[in-house]
């Protein structure tokens, strides 16, 4: 940068008032406190003083004055900059609402094709399918009444799935499988299976809907055939699964199911 | 160099830095909009390779679930693992209906089992594996 320094400065300088704005100027002042104008004279034109006010360095009388306007520009710049990238953070963190808002738009948008397909699943006894259609589209988050006919089915499809892994991997165990972890896990599965019926879900609209009877009734007789099979469960096990605890059904699975790496 | 001119210089470094700092958060953000499961990755051919192997069904029953559910249909092509995933389920179950009495629903898992039969190309040796595991239950 340049020193600046002319007659018409010293001029300039003198006066008591700046003479764009009228704010108080002192003596030795060459660029105006207020309005950021030069406050010499030396240029006589608005483009001229835009000029001179962007100098950082102004020599008057031997002295260096500063002018603050770049900076405090900068410190702006920088401060819109950071001011934006905590608002991107804020809707990068909230992005799930922004998904989960799409989803349920879709949700209401596609009522009758969903409804359809679940229904679809339903009749033909596909809860697995049920269960992974309802989880992908997100339906349980969906903010609205619409759905809530297929809720309860929709509870019972996902422990019915979390059931039939746990029975597959009991029995069909790798040599890393721990058996006692399977055991825990369908004795706990099962609880849940029994305690998160239709019932539990009354407060919900047509929560005992045929549809849904039948679905209940039917993953139920499917678990039992399951368990009865691969877990060597009696017709009388089963029958009183419903009535035990989670210890009880821990020690009967433990009597039926055979050690494979014992 | 006096303390305004120091001042200045960090002042510009510190708005190209912040200004690189936006353009990444902005890609980020966008990412995260358009795709809330972003962090996450469908199970691969070789996790699937892994558990066929390993005879691990639990875990191959799993990975297909979670991958339709997460996914839907995976980009790579894992079509065949999915046929296999589909005939050890049927299978499952058809065997469960047949000890209950229940042909109906039995011959129903039989045909699922026969269109993934047909699917699964050269993992049928994996099939064939299952088939010995399950007749022995």
């Amino acid at each position: 940068m340049e020193p600046i320094q002319t007659e018409q400065q010293t001029q300039a300088a003198q006066a008591k008032t700046c003479r764009y704005c009228g704010g108080p100027l002192s003596d030795d002042t060459v660029v105006c406190p207020m309005c950021g104008l030069s406050a010499t004279g030396e240029f006589q034109t608005p483009a001229a003083n835009r000029k001179i006010t962007y100098q950082t360095h102004i020599q008057r009388n031997g002295k260096i004055i500063h002018s603050r306007k770049p900076i405090v520009i900068k410190l702006v710049i920088l401060a819109v900059l950071l001011l934006a990238i905590f608002v991107c953070f804020f809707v990068a963190s909230q992005s799930h609402v922004v998904s989960n808002s799409r989803l349920e738009r879709e949700a209401k948008t596609h009522y009758a094709e969903y409804s359809q397909q679940l229904d679809s699943y339903l009749s033909e006894e596909d809860y697995m399918n049920f269960n992974i259609f309802w989880q992908q589209k997100k339906l349980s988050i969906c903010d609205t009444n619409l759905y809530d006919k297929y809720y309860p089915v929709s509870r019972l499809t996902s422990t019915y799935a979390y059931l039939y892994n746990d029975i597959v991997s009991a029995a069909f165990p790798t040599e890393y499988d721990n058996r006692e972890t399977a055991i825990q896990s369908i004795a706990s599965d099962l609880e849940l299976f029994y305690e998160y019926d239709l019932e539990h879900f009354s407060h919900y609209e047509a929560y005992n809907r045929p549809a849904n009877v039948q679905a209940a009734a039917r993953m139920e007789a499917n678990l039992h055939n399951m368990l009865r099979t691969y877990c060597g469960l009696t017709d009388e096990d089963v029958n009183s699964l419903k009535d035990m605890s989670q210890n009880r059904i821990i020690i009967l699975l433990e009597e039926r199911i055979p050690n494979e790496h014992s | 160099m006096n303390i305004h001119k120091i001042l200045n210089i960090f002042l510009n470094f510190c708005i190209i830095v912040t200004a690189f700092l936006l353009i990444a958060v902005i890609c980020f953000t966008a990412e995260n909009l358009s795709d809330s499961s972003v962090y996450a990755h469908p199970y691969s051919r070789s996790s699937f390779t892994y558990a066929a192997g390993n005879q691990d069904y639990e875990q191959l029953l799993s990975m297909y679930r979670d991958n339709l559910t997460t996914f839907g249909q995976s980009s790579e092509d894992l079509s065949d693992y999915y046929a296999l995933a589909q005939y050890v389920e049927a299978a499952i179950n058809r065997k469960a209906y047949l000890e209950a009495g229940d042909t109906e629903r039995a011959e129903r898992e039989q045909n699922i089992m026969n269109t993934a039969a047909a699917a699964l190309g050269e993992l049928s040796g994996y099939k064939d594996n299952f088939d010995k595991k399950l007749t022995a239950k």
